[in-house]
């Protein structure tokens, strides 16, 4: 659905994008994860038309950005960063400015004004001005307002900022939702985010895209070493020489001592050939032991952030 | 066209529920009352005359037109709802025209708000000095056009700036000066070749022609290419967004 090709975009001397490339299946939802300034809002900025990248080029839906940019705009809803609305608008009037400027047939603008209402949880808020909403309403109704015309794409620059933790899981559940039937493009500098809703990620950093994929094999992705955290009812000594014995183990770390008769050790593996899950499972059975942690310590997705962010 | 009526449909809402657009109406009538009847003692003319009130109505537009402007893309520009705008499917001279259009309803029905004073003169009319009733409306067309230029000019500046101080204070001197550069006793001062210029570009020497009850196509011509040259400076200011 969106195509980006070696995007290029300066504020002055400051290159904001330098060669950006990227694109985004039908029915994805596709996570833009970078720290503050790294260029996500300036990529959303150039596809959905409010400013001119300096190079590259971008399609959406097949129509280009710079050339064909009311079309683009039209497959498109946007929240731009900060939910900026209309603050002396009412709610219902805002919705139906929107739904007039998006050409929403006369005949469908209720039908469609009450799904969005619905969905975004507004039912209560139709009476009110905009700005005498909370933050967190504030941002359903700019929600709503992306998604009044049914776009097949929505793409939303931080959705969730500002928002407190309940608001905040309201809104992903809601994305989440949206992104069944719909292409997202979200960005967020919040990693639990991109974990929790995106189906893929891509991470940005200084204008460029420093790593991309699935959040879970981003997270392994450059790990051909894996660490495996075991507690058994062992003595320390016997539950260090078991796993000293398998194959690839490149170090042992003991965790806690055997206290209540438990131990708790970290088996580094390099390169193992299966899951080394199953290889501590199978020689711990063995031995008739007791297991109550079998745990693969994969690098959270914050650590491998700050790792491609800060390199380089 | 769809978009030019939406956006025009929403600011002419917006101004209607404005209650600061109220109080601007209020000043600009008690100060049109005050210029008509106060400043230059119309009893005392002995004559049911507009011709003073004409001549010093533009100022009190000045006063006015740059506070209906001011908010148009200044507010937009200051609370960011300028990217939520420019991203719907309008195009910038869309948004351009809507808010100039809604704007102009505003000032024009203020200039037609004072119609009861020329219909108060005119009932003191005698027959030795009746109403020139062509006049009059030559003036009003002149208000009319006066106001609209004034119009476009403070959107044009209030598209440069988010704050609508600024946009206020920086429209109504731009106007004045565009007004008032084709005074005779500023020319007198000037040489030959710029006093033509700037007796041609004043907006003072247009609308003077209308209040005097002259309607040439020449004027009308100067106020329409002056209103389009600056709703065309809004549009590349607005666009001027892209490549900053």
């Amino acid at each position: 659905m969106i195509e980006v090709s070696n995007l290029i975009k300066d504020y002055g001397s400051f290159r904001a994008l330098s060669g950006v490339s990227f694109s985004m299946k039908k029915g994805e939802i596709l996570g833009f994860l970078g720290p503050n300034g790294a260029g996500k809002s300036t990529t959303m900025k150039v596809l959905t038309g409010f400013i001119s990248a300096d190079g590259g080029t971008a399609t959406v839906a097949g129509h280009d950005v710079m050339n064909d940019s009311i079309a683009v705009r039209r497959q498109l809803g946007y929240l731009p960063e900060n939910t900026p609305i209309y603050e002396e608008m009412g709610v219902v009037e805002f919705l139906r400015f929107i739904a007039g400027v998006r050409r929403v047939p006369r005949g469908k603008v209720r039908e469609r004004l009450d799904t969005v209402i619905g969905m975004c949880g507004l039912a209560s808020m139709t009476g009110k001005l905009i700005g005498e909403l909370s933050r967190g309403y504030r941002q359903r109704v700019g929600l709503a307002q992306a998604l009044i015309h049914d776009p097949p794409i929505l793409i939303m620059d931080e959705p969730t900022s500002a928002l407190d933790p309940s608001q905040t899981v309201e809104i992903r559940e809601l994305v989440r939702e949206i992104g069944r039937e719909k292409s997202v493009l979200l960005s967020t500098h919040i990693m639990g985010e991109a974990t929790a809703t995106c189906d893929r990620v891509i991470i940005i950093s200084r204008g460029r895209i420093v790593a991309e994929g699935t959040p879970e094999s981003l997270v392994r992705s450059d790990e051909k070493r894996r660490g495996v955290l075991v507690e058994a009812r062992a003595s320390a000594e016997d539950l260090r020489g078991l796993l000293g014995g398998l194959a690839g183990v490149a170090n042992i770390t003991e965790k806690s001592a055997a206290a209540d008769g438990w131990a708790s050790c970290r088996a580094i593996f390099d390169a193992p050939a299966t899951d080394p899950r199953e290889t501590i499972f199978a020689a711990v059975r063995e031995k008739g032991w007791e297991l109550r942690e079998l745990h693969e310590e994969t690098m959270t997705l914050e650590e491998f952030f700050i790792k491609v962010t800060t390199q380089s | 066209m769809n978009a030019t009526y939406q956006i025009f449909a929403k600011e002419l809402r917006g101004f209607l529920n404005s209650p600061a657009i109220y109080i601007f109406l209020t000043v600009f009538l008690v100060l049109s009352g005050a210029v008509m009847f106060y400043l230059r003692n119309i009893f005392a003319e002995g004559a049911a005359t507009m011709a003073p009130y004409f001549g010093a109505a533009p100022a009190v537009l000045l006063i006015f037109v740059p506070a209906v402007a001011m908010r148009l893309w200044a507010e937009e520009n200051k609370i960011g709802t300028l990217e939520l705008l420019m991203t719907l499917p309008i195009r910038d001279w869309e948004a351009v025209t809507g808010k100039y259009l809604a704007s102009a309803v505003v000032v024009v029905a203020a200039i037609v708000l004072t119609l009861p004073m020329p219909l108060f003169i005119a009932s003191f009319a005698k027959e030795a000095t009746p109403v020139d009733a062509g006049a009059w409306i030559s003036g009003y067309a002149g208000l009319i056009f006066t106001g609209l230029a004034y119009l476009a000019i403070s959107e044009a500046i209030s598209a440069m700036t988010r704050n609508q101080i600024v946009a206020y204070i920086i429209g109504a001197t731009a106007c004045f000066v565009l007004t008032w550069v084709s005074q005779p006793s500023l020319l007198y001062y000037m040489p030959d070749f710029l006093a033509s210029i700037m007796g041609w570009l004043g907006i003072a020497a247009h609308s003077q022609n209308f209040s005097r009850g002259i309607f040439d196509t020449r004027d009308f011509f100067y106020f329409l290419s002056l209103i389009f040259l600056m709703l065309f400076i809004t549009v590349r200011v607005v666009e001027s967004r892209r490549w900053r």
